[in-house]
């Protein structure tokens, strides 16, 4: 699972849940890959991801490096910038471990890359 | 006397024996009408929470646009009735359907004998997430809001080189669509192995 991705993903799916990101993580087999870099995706993705939370999960896993944590208002004209910001979001997986909600403490086990999200009988919101 | 004792002995086995009968007819039909329609809403009481919504008759059709053009196999995820799969199959689609819920996968076993098309469909209980989607060329899913980004995960690392998806209802996260048929809720878009987690290849060609 992509950082890019674990910065979509929320526990507020759960009932009474409502300060349900970001998730926590605890991994024990992460991948680096290497993955095409295009740097109008990134600058769009950017504008989407939660920035403080993309830099607080990276760092929890050692994989920060030297990202800045916060965002230059010109980033999208920034190469060097982008490419730092595609290593994190697209070339940092997390293969194997869990997420852990920040509000119940609830886990949801992340197995060959994707995160298992589906809720139990009594989780379920209206 | 001795008469009368003996109508009344007569009488007490026949009513018990109808009562008994009427209580078994009772009973049996609740137990029926129960164990059909528990599997209905036990998606929302257990684990996996996907609710069974139908494909509309336009959400069909977009689909059935996107698919124009393209061979090989077919899965929709999730595939209720089965109306999705019966559909590709008569367009000439080897097409396979994953339902949780029993009573759909015989319905729609039943409807694919109907409509001349069973050699041509499968239709099996498994939990979508573990189902391998490389298998297919073709897959079509119909989502509900959260799962969208476990699913495009699922999707970047087992789609094939010549494997499409088609979504409707609800868009992947953080891929850019190759094409787009429709609008609002019936909008169904489509994505190849490289829209996901990038640009389409219509933007990098520009």
């Amino acid at each position: 699972m992509k950082l890019l991705t674990h910065n979509m993903l929320t526990s507020n799916i759960i009932k009474g849940v409502t300060k349900g990101f970001p998730l926590q993580i605890a991994a024990t087999d992460i991948k680096v890959t290497e993955v095409d870099f295009n740097p109008d995706f990134i600058s769009r993705m950017i504008s989407k991801v939660e920035w403080p939370a993309l830099c607080e999960a990276a760092e929890s896993i050692g994989h920060l490096g030297d990202l800045p944590k916060e965002l230059d208002p010109d980033y999208e004209k920034n190469e060097e910038f982008l490419k730092k910001a595609h290593h994190v979001l697209l070339e940092v997986e997390i293969k194997e471990g869990e997420l852990i909600c920040p509000e119940t403490g609830r886990k949801f086990p992340v197995t060959n890359g994707i995160p298992n999200m589906l809720l139990n009988e009594d989780e379920v919101g209206k | 006397m001795g008469l009368q004792e003996e109508n009344v002995e007569k009488k007490v086995p026949k009513t018990t024996r109808r009562g008994a009968v009427i209580l078994g007819i009772f009973g049996g039909t609740f137990a029926a009408v129960y164990a059909v329609t528990v599997p209905f809403f036990l998606p929302a009481l257990r684990k996996i929470c996907l609710p069974y919504v139908p494909a509309t008759d336009q959400q069909i059709t977009n689909v059935m646009r996107m698919l124009k053009g393209r061979s090989g196999s077919l899965i929709d995820l999730g595939s209720g009735d089965g109306r999705i799969v019966l559909e590709a199959a008569k367009k000439g689609f080897k097409s396979s359907g994953v339902e949780l819920n029993p009573w759909l996968v015989w319905f729609s076993r039943i409807q694919a004998r109907r409509h001349g098309v069973h050699t041509q469909t499968t239709f099996f209980r498994k939990d979508l997430f573990k189902v391998n989607l490389s298998e297919y060329q073709n897959i079509v899913v119909f989502g509900v809001d959260s799962l969208m980004p476990p699913l495009e995960e699922k999707l970047y690392r087992e789609l094939g080189d010549d494997g499409q998806v088609i979504v409707c209802r609800f868009p992947l996260t953080n891929s850019t669509p190759v094409d787009e048929v429709g609008s609002g809720v019936d909008t169904v878009w489509l994505y190849d192995k490289q829209s996901l987690f990038s640009t389409s290849e219509k933007d990098r060609k520009q």
